[in-house]
Parts: C-alpha cells; sequence; structure tokens
C-alpha cells in the first residue's frame, strides 16, 4: 500500500473570520464564507490558479455568515443557500448576488447548520434546505414555498420558564436517505449529544440516541442512497460511525468509535496535549467509505471505514442487529495551530480539498494516492 | 540497519515524485475546469431547463393528510367543555377554512375544494365557504359549479360582494353575457355604491353591443354569396305560344352502345329531370334482371320531352339529337364494313378466354351481351352445329325479347347470308320459341324487311328442297311476314 500524503498546496492568509469554505460545482473554483471584523457577512469567490487562489468577486451581506451549501444548484446554476448568525436563510445566484432567489427568517437565533439537496440528482426528490439554530429548532423548507417551513421539528414550546433551559441547541443537522422522489431524513445533533433521525415522508421521529460529549458534525456517507453509514463527532475527540442498514427495534443502530480523533499526532505518532474537539467530517465524493476529519488541534485525519464480513447478526429472539467494522486511520496531518473546523473535498479531482480554520487562513489540499483505496 | 535506510530513502524519494506529479497535474486540472464550466454555461443558457417532474411541496403532502379523519376525531375529543355543539361545528368548519385558504394562496385548488367541501360538510350556513370555493371553481375553469356556490353564497348572505362578482365572472367567462349582465343587475341594486359592480356591468354591456355588431357584420357577408337560381314556374297563360322547334328523333338501332360518359353530361340535372332505376332484389322478376345486364350495352334514348325547356336546355336536346344520329350512322356503316375471313374468326374463338357453350339462358345472355358482332357470329354457330348444346330457341327460352331477335336477325344477315351457312334450322329453332309471336308483332320493319330477303334467298336457292320450303313457309308465318 502506498503511503497517502497530505500536503498543503496553497495557503491564504484573509482578513475575516472563516466560517465555512466550499467548492462551486464543476469548476475548479472556491468560495469562502465569514464575518468582517464590522459584523458584516462576507462571500468571496476564488479561482485556483496555482501557486495561488486568485480572487474573482466578493459580496458582502447585512448579517455575519454562518453556513453555506451548493446542494440545491443544478448543474450550471450557482444557487447558494446561506444561513446567517441572526437566523435568516437566503438563497442566492453568485451571478446576481443583489437579489437573492429566496430568503426567510427560519429562526430566532443563529443559524447553527446548514445542508441542501436535491439540486445534483433528478430522482433524490424536491429541493430543500434544512437549518439546525440555537433556538432548539430544526426546519425543512423548500424554495417554492415562502415563508413557512415544510416541516419543523422543535422542542415544544412550554409556557414555564423552567422549562426554556432544557431546550438543547441544535448543532448539526443532516440530509440523508434520500433515494426516491419521496423518502428523505433529516439528522439533527445537539449540544447535549443527542442525535436524532426524522423521516420526513412519514413526518415521525425514527431514532434517537445520545452520546457522552455534544455533537459538533454530523453526516451520513452519501446523501441520495439508501442510508448506508452516519458519522458523527463531537467534543472531546470523538468520532462514531453508526451502521445504518440494519435498526434493531431496542437498540438500534450499531456504531463503532474512536476516541482522541481530534489531536495531532506528535513525533513518532504519540498523542499529546488534552483531548480537542473534533469540528468537522466530510466524507470524499470519490469514495464513500474515506472521510476527513478535522480536529481541533488543527489536524487533519483521513479514515477508511473497513465494513465487517457480516454485517448483521441474528440474535436469539430473531430479530437483527447490524456489526459495525473498524476504522483504518490512512492519514494524519497537522498543517495548523487554530482548529480546522470548515471542510471540502473536491468532487471533481480526487484528493484536491480546501479548509479553512479559526487562523483566518485557507488552505487548498492535495491527498495523494487515494485512489488506491 | 542498510537495508531500512535504503527503504527509508526509497520511500521518500518516491513521496516527492509523487508531490511532483500532483503539482504539475493541478495546473491541467485547472485549465480543463476552466473549459468544462465554459461548457455548462453555454449549455445553460441554449437548451430549455427540463421541467422536473413536479414533486410536491412536502407540507402540502402532509397538511392534507393531517386533516386525516383520525385527526379529526382528536380534536372532537379536544373540545372545551362549555362549548355546544354549534360553536364546535364552526370552530372546526373555520379550520377547515383556514387549511383552504393555505392551498388557495399556494394556488393548489383542487386542495382548497377538498377543504372548503369539509367545511361547508361541518357548517353549512357560513356563505364564505361557498363564495371561496366558487373561487376555486372559477380557478380551475369549472364555471357552472362555480355559478351554483355563487348563488348558494348569496342566498345565505345576500349583501355580500364577492359572490355576486364571482357569478357575473363566471358566467361571462362561458360566454353567457346576458346571465352576466342580470347578474350584475342584481349585484347593482343589492349594493349601489359598489364600483366594482359598475365597472363590471359596463364592460359586460360594451361586450355585448360588440358581440352583436360582428354578428350584423357577418350577416351582411353573406348576402354577397350570389344567388341561388330558382325553377321558373310560369302559369300556362304566361307560357310562350310559339310551337317548339320539332327535332326529328331518329331511332336507330345502334349496337354499339353510346359511352356512358357522353349519356352523364347529356343529362346530367340540366333538365331536373331523373330517371328512377327501379331496384328489385329478387330474382323472380328474372325478366327485369336480365333486361338491365342486357340493356347495358344497348342504350335506346327515349325521346326527350321537350315542354318545360329553356332554350338553354333545348340546345342541349338538339345535341343529343346529333349525337344520336351521328352514333347511329356508324352503325349502318359498320354494318358494311369489312367483315374478316372465316379462318380468322375461328381464331377468334381459340383467342376467346371464357368460349363455352352455354348451359342455361344467363350464361347465354352473358357471354352474348360482351361480345362483338364478330364473336357472335361464332358464339351463334357454334350453338347451332353443336348437337350436344341446346337449340337457340330452347336456350333463350322465355326470356327472347325484340333486342335479341333482332340482334340475332341481324347477324345472320350479316355473317351468316356472307358466308352462305345455312341459317334456316336456326331460324327455326327460333320460331319455336314460346315468345316469338308476341314478339313477331311488335318486329321492326327494317328486322322484317331483312327476314323476308333471308327466307326469300333460301327458298330462291333451294328451290327444291321440299323440307325446307315447308318450313321457310312455317317461319314466315310465325313471323308474319
Amino acid at each position: 500500500m502506498d503511503k497517502v500524503q497530505q500536503l498543503v498546496h496553497i495557503e491564504k492568509c484573509l482578513n475575516y473570520s472563516i466560517y465555512d469554505v466550499k467548492w462551486i460545482p464543476y469548476s475548479a473554483k472556491l468560495i469562502s464564507i465569514g464575518t468582517k471584523t464590522n459584523g458584516k457577512g462576507l462571500i468571496e469567490i476564488y479561482e485556483l490558479d496555482s501557486p495561488n487562489v486568485k480572487l474573482i468577486n466578493q459580496i458582502s451581506c447585512e448579517n455575519a455568515l454562518k453556513c453555506c451549501s451548493f446542494g440545491i444548484s443544478s448543474p450550471g446554476e450557482r444557487h447558494l443557500a446561506v444561513g446567517d448568525f441572526n437566523g435568516k436563510l437566503k438563497i442566492l445566484d453568485l451571478e446576481k448576488p443583489n437579489e437573492p432567489l429566496y430568503e426567510v427568517q427560519a429562526h430566532s437565533e443563529i443559524i447553527n447548520s446548514l445542508d441542501a439537496i436535491g439540486g445534483s440528482s433528478t430522482l433524490c426528490g424536491a429541493k430543500e434546505i434544512v437549518t439546525g439554530s440555537r433556538d432548539g429548532s430544526v426546519k425543512v423548507f423548500d424554495p417554492r414555498q415562502k415563508d413557512e417551513p415544510v416541516a419543523c421539528m422543535s422542542a415544544s414550546a412550554a409556557s414555564n420558564d423552567d422549562t426554556v433551559k432544557d431546550i438543547r441547541d441544535c448543532w448539526a443537522v443532516t440530509f440523508g436517505d434520500s433515494y426516491n422522489n419521496v423518502e428523505r431524513s433529516v439528522c439533527a445533533g445537539y449540544d447535549n449529544g443527542d442525535i436524532k433521525l426524522f423521516d420526513l415522508r412519514k413526518m415521525a421521529l425514527r431514532w434517537e440516541t445520545t452520546c457522552k460529549n455534544g455533537i459538533c458534525s454530523l453526516e451520513f456517507d452519501r446523501k441520495d442512497i439508501k442510508m448506508n453509514k452516519l458519522v458523527a463527532t463531537t467534543l472531546e475527540g470523538g468520532v462514531f460511525v453508526y451502521d445504518m442498514r440494519t435498526e434493531h427495534p431496542t437498540k438500534g443502530f450499531s456504531y463503532c468509535s474512536e476516541k482522541n480523533a481530534g489531536q495531532s499526532l506528535g513525533t513518532n505518532g504519540v498523542i499529546q496535549g488534552s483531548k480537542s474537539t473534533v469540528w468537522t467530517v466530510k466524507h470524499l465524493p470519490q469514495n464513500r467509505d474515506i472521510f476527513m476529519t478535522g480536529g481541533g488541534a488543527g489536524s487533519i485525519r483521513v479514515w477508511n471505514y473497513k465494513y465487517p464480513d457480516k454485517r448483521y447478526k441474528e440474535m436469539s429472539d430473531g430479530t437483527k442487529t447490524g456489526v459495525a467494522g473498524h476504522l483504518q486511520m490512512i492519514a494524519a496531518t497537522t498543517i495548523s495551530q487554530q482548529p480546522i473546523h470548515c471542510f471540502d473535498w473536491c468532487a471533481e479531482r480526487i484528493g484536491l480539498a480546501v479548509c479553512g480554520s479559526f487562523d483566518q487562513t485557507l488552505r487548498v489540499l492535495i491527498t495523494t494516492n487515494l485512489k488506491q483505496f | 540497519m542498510a537495508d531500512k535506510s535504503i527503504e527509508v530513502q526509497y520511500q521518500v524519494r518516491q513521496n516527492v515524485a509523487e508531490i511532483q506529479d500532483e503539482l504539475r497535474n493541478i495546473k491541467k486540472f485547472e485549465e480543463e475546469m476552466k473549459e468544462k464550466e465554459q461548457k455548462i454555461r453555454e449549455n445553460m443558457c441554449t437548451s430549455k431547463q427540463e421541467k422536473r417532474v413536479s414533486i410536491p411541496i412536502r407540507s402540502n403532502v402532509d397538511e392534507f393528510s393531517k386533516f386525516s379523519e383520525e385527526s379529526i376525531n382528536k380534536m372532537m375529543k379536544m373540545s372545551v367543555s362549555d362549548e355546544d355543539d354549534l360553536a364546535q361545528d364552526k370552530r372546526i368548519a373555520n379550520e377547515y377554512k383556514e387549511r383552504g385558504s393555505k392551498f388557495f394562496k399556494s394556488k393548489d385548488y383542487e386542495n382548497a375544494i377538498k377543504m372548503y367541501s369539509s367545511a361547508i360538510a361541518t357548517y353549512n350556513q357560513d356563505s364564505i365557504y361557498y363564495s371561496n370555493r366558487s373561487q376555486c371553481y372559477i380557478n380551475l375553469e369549472k364555471f357552472s359549479e362555480a355559478i351554483d356556490d355563487a348563488n348558494k353564497a348569496i342566498k345565505l348572505d345576500s349583501k355580500s360582494q364577492k359572490p355576486y362578482y364571482r357569478r357575473t365572472i363566471a358566467y361571462e367567462k362561458i360566454g353567457e353575457n346576458i346571465n352576466a349582465l342580470k347578474s350584475c343587475q342584481e349585484w347593482m341594486e343589492v349594493l349601489p355604491d359598489d364600483q366594482l359592480a359598475k365597472s363590471t356591468y359596463d364592460r359586460i354591456h360594451n361586450k355585448i353591443i360588440e358581440n352583436n355588431k360582428e354578428r350584423e357584420k357577418e350577416k351582411i357577408k353573406w348576402s354577397k354569396y350570389p344567388k341561388k337560381t330558382n325553377f321558373i314556374e310560369k302559369s300556362s297563360h304566361l307560357q310562350s305560344n310559339k310551337l317548339l322547334m320539332k327535332v326529328p328523333i331518329q331511332m336507330k338501332k345502334s349496337h354499339s352502345p353510346i359511352p356512358d360518359d357522353i349519356i352523364d353530361k347529356l343529362f346530367n340535372n340540366n333538365t331536373g329531370e331523373h330517371v328512377a332505376e327501379i331496384e328489385t332484389d329478387s330474382k323472380l322478376f328474372k325478366s327485369n334482371f336480365l333486361q338491365k345486364t342486357f340493356n347495358n350495352n344497348i342504350n335506346k334514348p327515349s325521346p326527350v320531352r321537350s315542354q318545360s325547356l329553356t332554350p338553354k336546355e333545348k340546345t342541349k336536346v338538339n345535341e343529343t339529337n346529333e349525337i344520336l344520329k351521328a352514333s347511329s350512322s356508324n352503325m349502318q356503316e359498320k354494318i358494311t364494313s369489312e367483315i374478316p375471313s372465316i379462318e380468322d374468326l375461328e381464331l377468334l374463338k381459340t383467342s376467346y378466354k371464357n368460349f363455352s357453350l352455354p348451359t342455361s339462358g344467363p350464361q347465354f345472355y352473358q357471354s352474348w351481351k360482351e361480345m362483338s358482332d364478330n364473336m357472335k357470329f361464332i358464339y351463334l354457330k357454334t350453338i347451332s352445329e353443336n348437337s350436344e348444346c341446346m337449340s337457340i330457341g330452347m336456350l333463350i327460352g322465355a326470356q327472347l325479347d325484340s333486342n335479341l331477335l333482332s340482334e340475332i336477325i341481324h347477324i345472320i344477315y350479316k355473317y351468316f347470308l356472307h358466308f352462305k351457312i345455312n341459317y334456316i334450322h336456326l331460324l327455326d329453332e327460333l320460331r319455336k320459341n314460346s315468345e316469338l309471336t308476341i314478339l313477331a308483332l311488335f318486329m321492326e320493319n327494317d328486322d322484317k324487311n331483312k327476314l323476308n330477303e333471308l327466307l326469300n334467298l333460301s327458298s330462291q336457292d333451294n328451290v327444291n328442297d321440299h323440307t325446307n320450303n315447308e318450313i321457310i313457309k312455317k317461319i314466315k308465318n310465325s313471323f308474319q311476314i
């Protein structure tokens, strides 16, 4: 097996806080969104122009921007869904950024996380955006319906003040299981470690579980297939990989996990320092069993999931329970001193990626030899 | 140790090489991507965006299912204790109405109608539900239902503007402008200060006036068409006294038929007369049937009655007669034209496809009418000579008529005489035919002369043949010469 190397190809220092980076589909361009020091939001469009990135365009917004996605963009279109610090959701056409295609006051508080689906695949259903907010609610929006979400999963609004404290922030949302026009699921992770899986067709909670630490990031390995794997990353360096193919009536889904995944590997592979958060997880578009995690110590780790021989086993009472595989770490590099909290693989070229960190630096990475998996 | 260091070196070199490769390829990649992007952009501009299979907005699908029977029941159970039934019904109906309004806003009229219908089913005294539902029907172009609902709404609340407006619009859309106007008038009576009523009234009024104008124009158009000509029916005292020019019509027995198209041209409805053909399905009336088939060839043109003809038509009659004359003269020429030699005629027999001895009268007729003169001669000759075949008299039997008789005589005159073949026995056979006595009365002078000639010639030739003379005498008697 050849060694997988990861190296930083381009480093770009910026003068604002980066909150999200994304590749523009079907191009060698990327965008980074963030907040300027004056509190206004900013979207910058860069083009790869080795050995640099070239700034093409800058778009300013009134509110600080938190998260974005190109998920609803059809090939050729450049529709970006953006959530900001004030709870507003917008869909912008990057060609005409001044007129938002869709605008709605989604939440009363900051939109922590956002996911969009329906742009590229033709048979996976309508275009939808899901947002998770500090106000504890998860809302699904359809660009065709103004003002109202098509689905809302929120904690019951209780009148007593005591119960308000109990409403947990939603930190991560993701779409999945969207293998036809009707089926779709939303998975939401909360700051107390709750993971809840909602079925949008039945409009019901399908599964929930609790991890020891707050969920920072969630991702299904593929959004447009029947759900296969779900990766959840937590505070204090936990990575959990759930096998979503087999659901046990009481036990739910089985998982495998990694501890201390957020720390950087020092010399000789010795783990040092305190446990750090795993901020983000992203699956490789070209191979759904490879994913990377961005850690709080500025490290990036690339993992490969190995399936077990049998994915389920029969219990004594006849029910089936899933069997999780194990994770194999194929690369680990430390590229920054600050946490890597946003990351995106390029769908056009295997191994090419962009990441942003709290040190206001945009980095373009190359990973070699991923094709061998 | 050495091995390890070599390995390490090797590994490092490999790493570096790989990285160099990657960096080189990135440049290529960037350029490729630029091109791809361009292409996609162009495609976007030129091609139309494919319409996606319309997937319903998730909320609409669910809102309706939310309002399924179970949830209604739940809601019913949830009723506050001091509410009475009527108030509860109203509340539930209003809920339906709200849902319906939502659907209406998102232009989902089908579901809106369902919601309003449920509202009405729960509480049917509120005119708003009917009024709203009628608007939904209008949007779906179901105007008659819209009118019904609007009427119901007006019944429940006669002071509400919307049902009147909707009813007027619905009538207008289906084209019943007068009803629309009436509806509008009713509206203005109830709500005299309503500006919308006045403007709608004016608009419909103008429409009606314009429509009438158009119709007027169309009427004028019609009269520009050329007038239909009518027959002039003049009473007898107004008709002219002058004798109509008499056109001599000669009856010529034409053996070759006047072609059908000439007859069609001449008689093509210019006279207004229509010669009705007697349709007889039953083959009992054989004589008619055979006559018809036989008459296909020989068309005796009936004399054209020239009473009530306009001058134009008279000339046509003259034309007819001219044509007839011409054709008949042709006939005369033909008779004296060259007759081919008997060997040639015999050859005809072999060339003739369907030549077979007739075993019955109809067969004889069938063959006979299709034949040329030469062929007829051969046919007759063969029949008379062939002992197997029935005699001609028996063969034809009761179907013998004057046409056939004259033809046969003509053939005998023309061919048998020419080739000096004995024909007496043939004539004898004919004499024995049962119909002959009657037919002989109606024989033309022409035929009689021919026959006379034939018989005289025969008696002259065979002076001493007593039997022959006997037969001749008999023939003469029966033919009444």
